[in-house]
């Protein structure tokens, strides 16, 4: 288990966020916790797939890709907060983000 | 630094910007799209990006994109930059042949409406489609489709993203089973036909008989990397085989791309409207990048 602190809940957000920004072009500011990443970014399945490496790289997460999906399966990430949210837990249980709740 | 040329399929996601960029380079765009549209009788002039209008439309998407990858095509080979290899994803590659003057434009327009019209006549008793699964390896997806005989991958896009083919109801089912198994997105396609699936066995003779019938096929001027079995071509005679195994074989786009990169590729031109091929190329290994239609200023200038 990694320790959340508030460096890692900032970067996370902050990565988040630049990703998104960058990705579907449109300025950081107008995103924020409740932008909906398909209706409002246009967002696809490739782009999640993609921070998801990039969040395992960088935290060197040894996590597997369909664990995140059984995940997401009952706890659907829709908005930019969830997706934060679910990165952030990620980080801190790993494999063992199917025992949340 | 060696370029490679790629071609895309039928775009279903335009990024808005596509024939202004276009414009601001040549009038290839307009000039093909009259050409287009008085070939096929339809009224193809009337196609508005902003909104996609003809997205229910598969044979006028399939134009569509064809007049797109046909016209960046002409641009980059009008300011002298030509591929040292060029491959089409799927149907890209009747714009793919095209570049490489194995087919003239309308002549391209001929392959695609045909083709359609066989596959429409091969599946008219068949409620198929395809469907796409991200975030499962190709042994997960082998093991679902096994209790699925009307399901086959049609396309390997990466390590994780995958594309099937067949009888919808079966493909509809793979992928309920797909997202519990832990894939981190499915979904059905938006087309009725199922490309690159035994199901077009038939279509892909009548196809490829109409070929040798009736169409003029020249040997291509540039090395074409097949999207089937990732073998280099020009001939006339391997022209054809692609042509018409394209209808009913799967592809690889993961492994075209490693070939060409393994090749020396460094540089690829994703020839077309859209930037799927930009997307599904962040996740195959190599030092290369893809100039999408936005970037192509930075390489003529």
């Amino acid at each position: 288990m990694t320790v959340i602190t508030d460096q890692i809940r900032n970067d996370v957000k902050e990565t988040v966020y630049e990703f998104f920004a960058d990705e579907c072009e449109v300025g950081i500011d107008e995103i924020n916790d409740q932008t909906n990443i398909i209706s409002d970014l246009n967002g696809d399945s490739l782009m999640f797939l993609e921070l998801i490496e990039i969040f395992k790289k960088k935290y060197r997460l040894d996590i597997e890709l369909k664990t995140i999906g059984k995940y997401t399966v009952k706890h659907p990430v829709e908005t930019i907060g969830e997706l934060v949210k679910m990165q952030l837990l990620i980080i801190e249980k790993g494999n063992d983000i199917l025992q949340s709740n | 630094m060696l370029t490679g040329f790629i071609f895309p399929a039928f775009v279903s996601d335009y990024k808005g910007d596509e024939t202004e960029v276009l414009h601001q380079f040549s009038d290839d765009f307009g000039r093909l799209l009259i050409i287009a549209g008085d070939h096929t009788g339809a009224p193809l002039t009337s196609f508005d990006i902003k909104t996609n209008n003809f997205s229910d439309d598969q044979l006028k998407s399939q134009w569509m994109s064809y007049v797109f990858g046909c016209a960046v095509g002409d641009m980059l080979k009008k300011n002298r930059i030509m591929p040292d290899y060029l491959s089409g994803y799927s149907m890209g590659i009747y714009s793919a042949l095209y570049c490489s003057e194995s087919v003239t434009f309308t002549t391209g327009i001929d392959l695609i409406t045909k083709a359609y019209s066989v596959i429409q006549e091969t599946v008219k008793n068949m409620n198929t489609g395809m469907g796409s699964v991200v975030g499962l390896d190709k042994n997960d997806i082998l093991s679902l489709i096994a209790g699925y005989p009307g399901v086959t991958i049609a396309n390997t896009n990466s390590e994780y993203s995958f594309l099937l083919s067949g009888i919808r109801d079966e493909i509809s089912g793979v992928l309920v089973k797909a997202r519990l198994e832990g894939a981190l997105h499915v979904s059905l396609m938006n087309v009725s036909f199922p490309y690159h699936s035994p199901l077009l066995n038939e279509a892909s003779v009548k196809f490829r008989s109409f070929i040798e019938r009736e169409v003029l096929v020249k040997d291509a001027i540039f090395n074409i990397v097949s999207g089937l079995d990732q073998g280099i071509f020009t001939a006339r005679n391997q022209i054809i085989d692609e042509l018409a195994a394209n209808l009913n074989q799967q592809i690889d786009w993961m492994k075209t791309m490693e070939k060409m990169i393994g090749l020396n590729v460094a540089c690829f031109v994703e020839c077309g409207a859209g930037t799927s091929l930009h997307k599904t190329g962040k996740f195959i290994t190599g030092d290369f990048r893809i100039y999408t239609l936005g970037e192509i200023g930075e390489m003529l200038w």
